[in-house]
């Protein structure tokens, strides 16, 4: 197993990166678009709730992965069951952001690339980092998502000149329902998928500060996001919501003097790399869990299969963007609620019943 | 014995990688494009052909090498033989395959990446604009603050018209526009922006109208005045005076002069300094009530009596006429939209943002309430400059 | 595919064989037989110089000097070893009985340092080291007497790392004279040297310099652990060693820094780092090397901080220049000419009508041919490298562009990339690697090739150590306390605390954040807010 370590507040960045990830740039809850910043407030606040259920949980086990507290929880057989199922949520989340930045490449910059291209090499850095383990990938992150922030920053200043602060009105013209329903699909997606974050936990040098590096990194992305969002609608108005990539068109009517124009290029390969983030840390959760859900020494010989497994699953899951904005829209809530909601209370629960652990375990 | 094995077997594993690699890499270079092949389009005209269906799309190609840039002796030699640009006509059913097909007779790829303006006849806009142009919108490659425009000519060849001080016709036409300010009688349009609009149900959309002006056997650029677009379609058009009474609604009159009559004879032309405008829209009983509040500040530039006009009592009569014609400007757009039914200025999209509920109830029938809306105009001119003199020099004070 | 390399590496470690073993042989009563073994063991050397003498009167006996010619200093050999042989026994009060050797060591010689030595070996060692040998027929001990002394450059400027203003003298190829200028920087106790020999066959000195009580015992620890596993028949300069102890071995990047400055050694012991010296170099190694300090300068702390940060950030934009500008403008003309503004797009195309090549070839191939014309203009003799430079801007440059070759862009790009790499020296072998990596990348994939190859490196980087250290802090894992070293450069009265991840035994430099007040306290406020 990895023995690397990471600080509370490497975690906090790492959160910040895997939330940011595929949300920013496709976006869900298009509906309310004009007030998707404002819900995301409320998203942040669902999705603390589901984070911090998570959370309690791992402080009853502290030291221990998802996946062993499912072997206590439930026994061996249906606790590797439920952490089979899990896999295939990080599958599913790894799989679908690649997908996500593929069609974002393919229908911007490499119209007549094939995908293969793209991929392989993006796989092939990613088995790479993930080999390096979690210690390389919290450092490079560190990186990363400070030039992100940066971005965000620096774009309030570019948005400046076409920034119409109209177009944020009217302030909440929708069905209460639909807050209601936009705000928990937020909640699920992008904050719920920190479930993932489960197996990744352990690896924090000191689990009495976790609580509050994820509430720092949710809000920290919340923000992020909010501003984002914001922005492409003060600047986008309504024809946002005609766009598939509306945070990656607001780019495009950057016009600083005539000179600076078509930016769009370097927000795009800035969110590639929060991409990249999200991903590695699914390829690691994927690993290390296989690893130990089979009880193997170590799990770096699976990240290379995984990577070729992430490949083939961002190839083949969505056969086209209106499949995969359809499916984001409308299944992923309720597919979502199970992992980042229902699984890991439904274990809180049973293991409260069951009294577990039986003594306390120094940490 | 074994780890010897695993080395090899990892050995091979690295070269599989690696090859693999090499193989997605070898067979690059999908997107490239290098860039002595493009055909670097900075204009386009969209009309319908002569005979047939779809669309005749205009390109006009920049000749990189015809372009003199300081310090280029060598690229740029043998200036003058032919003309910087090349017009391009090329016919499809789509605008798309239209592009596409120019390569029948472009030797390089057209480049739609820098299109600076996009100009739309006015046959093709009575048609709608949106199907011509849903590309320029689509495709990733076009930027979406290209100009747009109409014209009652043929667009092709108003972009192979002269350029004035320009070598290429459409960065005229955008130096035209952007000059807009200079004057406030021509509204310009990004292609982002007629989106946005089409966006808002209530709204109108208005395209500034360029056509050839024939000076001297030599054909010229004018820009005049505005088309007015319902539903995407164009419905009319309003000439300068309306279109700054446009501007003044939409609080966009960024400068430019505004000159009356004097009671004694003669005009007073004054400059505009800083110009404001607030509009509320206010749904009383079955009316739509609009209150239209703008400050302009101006100073005067020129006149053509003997009298003296920097007086302050001239000053403030010359205020009153000021706020008198801008007032009229305003009445005038008004009645030209109220005319066409077209609410150009945004007055449904004003209830949606700020009155969401009262929006609500009259959208279905927003034509009418927008026909009848009953206009309130306050206009409040100051004059604050007078220039470097005071009196014209012969000025002579009347006796007492 | 790198962790076969290291693999591969390792076994080579293996494969090499054990040092020869050194002669124990003791040394006979008899000069002529030892006289006889030392000719036998060193060859005809001419430069073995035997001085056959008798004592003085004073106590009967037959003896040999033995020395190197020009490894010793003549005048000390003359007068203050043979004179006081011939003469001196006279004088002293020899009895029968004593030890002659002794009596010798205590009474007659007069150089700093005597030793005896009764084994074949070390005699010859000394001999070669240029201590002088004095043999006495009938004893089977030798006297080795320290007359070391030769031909020293004298101290000059280090040409590779030029200073505008601060201390301009550099270290030599003499290990003493090196720790000499060592002493002379820091006179602290705490300032230790512990001194071994590797090489197999050039047996060089080498030092490991610390600092006690700001080092981190641990790291001399490793050092000196890492200084036994060299087993190396040769180390004829610091990069021998550089290259054996560096955790990366094959990375691209340098794990262990050098310098030839005095001053930057000091500095870097004072940070808690440790220095390795290499006999007969000048160049002096340090660890733990950090990405950062390649952007650092030894003018950055003699000049006002304001001004320093500001070439800090220039020297940053330079390396990325540097390594990026090929690949950027290969992106941005292949691939994503949207982003080049409209009247430099047709200012470039006007350019570049009418090459053969893409774009991308043209830049390596331009890149090359630059590395060339450096290469000769280093090795050649100094007035032919002004015509090589002459050539190149002539000859290459303009003529490529005028007969229509390459791009009259090419050669600017590859102009401003041989520029900017100089800035950074330390960074130039990755620098340019990792250009030409980025060029291709560029090429095939544009700007998300490049990130690619960014990402890539990034992973690398963030995955790299130096003696435990990791490679890319403080900027990751961040830790903001030193970027007061980095992103800025402070004013000195704010550089309060060492370098966290390396200092962190005894962190505290002096008062941290002390302004200078005091007396003055408002005059020097003053001058702040200036």
């Amino acid at each position: 197993m990895d023995q690397g370590k990471i600080s509370a507040g490497q975690l906090t960045l790492l959160i910040m990166s895997f939330t940011i990830g595929s949300w920013v740039v496709l976006p869900t809850g298009i509906q309310a678009w004009q007030n998707l910043w404002l819900i995301m407030f409320m998203g942040l606040g669902t999705g603390l709730l589901f984070a911090y259920l998570s959370l309690f949980l791992f402080r009853r086990f502290p030291g221990k992965t998802l996946f062993e507290i499912h072997e206590r929880v439930y026994g061996p057989v249906l606790g590797k069951f439920i952490s089979l199922c899990f896999l295939w949520f990080f599958l599913q989340t790894g799989g679908g952001t690649l997908a996500i930045f593929k069609t974002l490449l393919r229908s911007t910059v490499f119209t007549a690339t094939p995908d293969l291209a793209i991929l392989v090499p993006l796989i092939l850095i990613l088995v790479y980092g993930c080999r390096r383990g979690i210690e390389v990938i919290a450092r490079s992150n560190q990186l990363l998502i400070m030039s992100t922030v940066g971005l965000v920053l620096v774009s309030i200043l570019l948005v400046v000149n076409i920034f119409n602060p109209e177009n944020l009105l009217p302030f909440f013209n929708l069905p209460f329902s639909e807050v209601i329903w936009t705000s928990i699909s937020l909640a699920v997606f992008p904050f719920g998928q920190n479930v993932l974050f489960m197996m990744i936990l352990p690896r924090v040098n000191r689990w009495q500060k976790v609580n509050g590096a994820v509430l720092k990194g949710m809000i920290g992305a919340g923000l992020v996001l909010s501003t984002i969002q914001f922005l492409a609608v003060g600047v986008l108005g309504k024809s946002g919501q005609i766009l598939v990539f509306p945070t990656y068109e607001f780019y495009r009517m950057i016009n600083i003097a005539q000179f600076l124009t078509r930016l769009e290029l370097i927000p795009l390969l800035n969110f590639l790399t929060m991409g990249f983030i999200k991903t590695i840390l699914c390829l690691y959760a994927l690993a290390v869990g296989t690893a130990q859900v089979f009880n193997l020494r170590t799990y770096r010989p699976l990240a290379l299969p995984f990577g070729l497994f992430l490949l083939l699953v961002a190839e083949r899951i969505f056969p086209s963007i209106s499949e995969h904005m359809r499916y984001l829209e409308e299944v992923q809530t309720f597919f979502g609620l199970i992992f980042s909601l229902l699984l890991p209370m439904m274990t809180l629960g049973i293991a409260l019943l069951r009294g577990l652990p039986r003594r306390r375990m120094a940490p | 014995m074994t780890g010897k094995l695993q080395r090899r077997k990892r050995l091979k594993k690295g070269q599989g990688l690696l090859l693999l690699l090499f193989l997605v890499l070898a067979g690059g270079c999908w997107d490239r494009r290098e860039l002595e092949n493009l055909a670097v389009v900075l204009g386009m005209g969209v009309d319908f052909p002569a005979q047939g269906e779809g669309y005749e799309v205009s390109f006009q190609i920049v000749r990189a090498s015809q372009i003199q840039t300081p310090g280029s002796g060598v690229g740029g030699g043998g200036g003058g033989e032919s003309k910087p640009v090349w017009l391009l006509r090329s016919t499809g059913p789509t605008f798309f395959e239209a592009v596409r097909n120019a390569t029948f007779q472009s030797s390089r790829r057209l480049f739609l990446s820098h299109n600076q303006v996009v100009i739309i006849s006015t046959e093709v806009a009575k048609k709608g604009i949106l199907p011509a142009l849903d590309f320029l919108i689509r495709d990733p490659g076009p930027r979406n603050t290209q100009w747009l425009l109409l014209t009652p000519d043929d667009p092709g060849q108003l972009l192979d018209a002269a350029a004035g001080l320009e070598r290429v016709s459409a960065l005229a036409i955008t130096d035209l526009i952007q000059d807009y300010h200079l004057t406030s009688k021509i509204r310009p349009v990004k292609i982002g922006d007629y989106v946005e609009m089409m966006m808002q149900k209530t709204s109108a959309n208005t395209l500034p109208v360029i056509r050839i002006k024939e000076n001297a056997g030599k054909k010229e650029l004018l820009l005049d005045g505005t088309g007015v677009l319902k539903d995407d379609r164009l419905v009319g058009f309003l000439n300068y005076k309306e279109t700054r009474g446009l501007l003044w609604i939409l609080g966009e009159v960024k400068g430019g002069l505004i000159t009356v009559d004097l009671p004694g004879g003669g005009k007073a032309t004054c400059e505009i300094f800083t110009a404001a405008t607030k509009v509320k829209v206010e749904a009383r009983a079955d009316q739509v009530h609009v209150k239209i509040e703008v400050k302009v500040e101006t100073g005067l530039g020129a006149q053509t009596t003997y009298d003296d006009l920097s007086t302050t009592g001239q000053l403030k009569k010359l205020e009153t006429l000021q706020g008198k014609a801008v007032e009229d400007e305003i009445r005038a757009a008004l009645a030209k939209a109220k005319e066409y039914k077209a609410d150009i200025f945004g007055f449904g999209e004003y209830l949606f943002k700020h009155d969401f509920r009262t929006w609500q109830r009259l959208q279905k029938e927003w034509e009418r309430y927008f026909v009848d809306a009953q206009v309130e105009i306050k206009v409040e001119a100051k004059v604050e400059g007078i220039g470097l003199v005071t009196r014209p020099a012969n000025y002579q004070a009347p006796e007492e | 595919m790198f962790d076969f390399l290291r693999r591969k590496l390792r076994l080579a470690h293996l494969r090499k064989g054990k040092p020869a073993p050194r002669t124990h042989r003791d040394l006979s009563p008899d000069l002529k037989t030892n006289l006889t073994a030392i000719r036998r063991e060193l060859g005809a050397s001419p430069d073995l110089i035997i001085r056959c003498l008798k004592l003085g009167s004073g106590a009967e006996g037959t003896g040999a000097l033995l020395f190197i010619d020009g490894l010793i200093d003549q005048q000390v050999v003359n007068r203050d070893v043979i004179f006081p042989l011939l003469n001196g026994v006279k004088r002293g009060k020899f009895q029968d009985g004593d030890d002659l050797l002794k009596y010798l060591a205590q009474n007659v010689l007069a150089v700093g340092e005597v030793k005896k030595e009764p084994q074949f070996g070390p005699v010859v060692e000394a001999l070669l080291e240029g201590e002088t040998i004095l043999l006495l027929d009938g004893h089977d001990e030798a006297l080795l007497l320290s007359t070391k002394g030769w031909e020293k450059r004298a101290i000059n400027e280090p040409d590779a790392e030029r200073i505008i203003l601060g201390p301009h003298d550099g270290f030599t190829e003499n290990l003493r004279t090196n720790t000499a200028m060592l002493r002379r920087k820091i006179t602290d106790p705490g300032l230790h040297f512990e001194e071994m020999k590797l090489g197999r066959r050039t047996r060089t000195g080498v030092v490991i310099a610390y600092l006690k009580g700001v080092v981190n015992e641990k790291l001399v620890e490793e050092v000196r652990a890492r200084l036994k596993r060299v087993n190396l028949d040769m180390v004829l300069d610091a990069n021998y060693l550089n290259e054996f102890i560096s955790d990366a071995p094959l990375s691209l990047f340098p794990t262990v820094t050098f310098t030839e400055r005095p001053d930057v050694v000091a500095a870097k012991l004072l940070e808690g780092r440790v220095a390795i010296f290499v006999d007969g170099t000048p160049v002096v190694n340090t660890v733990p090397a950090l990405f950062v300090e390649s952007f650092q300068s030894p003018d950055d702390y003699n000049f006002p901080f304001y001004y320093a940060t500001f070439i800090r950030w220039f020297r940053y934009l330079s390396f990325f220049l540097g390594v990026l500008s090929p690949a950027l403008f290969v992106a941005l003309a292949t691939y994503h000419q949207e982003l080049i503004p409209t009247s430099l797009l047709i200012t470039i195309n006007a350019a570049t009508e009418g090459t053969p090549f893409p774009l991308a070839v043209e830049m390596v191939m331009m890149g090359a041919v630059f590395e060339i014309i450096r290469e000769a203009g280093i090795r050649l003799a100094r007035p032919v490298g002004q015509t090589i430079s002459i050539v190149g801007a002539l000859v290459i440059g303009e003529a490529a562009v005028t007969a229509g070759l390459v791009g009259a862009p090419t050669i600017i790009v590859t102009a401003t990339t041989a520029i900017t790499t100089f800035v950074v020296p330390d960074l130039l072998g990755p620098g340019i690697y990792l250009r030409l990596i980025y060029t291709i990348l560029a090429g095939v994939l544009g700007a998300y090739g490049i990130l690619i190859g960014l990402l890539f490196t990034l992973l690398h980087l963030v995955s790299l150590r130096s003696f435990g250290t990791p490679y890319l802090s403080p900027l990751a894992p961040i830790s903001a306390g030193d970027f007061k070293d980095v992103i800025v450069r402070a004013p000195i009265w704010a550089l309060g605390t060492r370098p966290r991840m390396i200092g962190w035994p005894r962190p505290q430099r002096q008062p941290i954040g002390f302004p200078p007040s005091g007396d003055e306290g408002e005059e020097g406020e003053a001058e702040d807010d200036g």
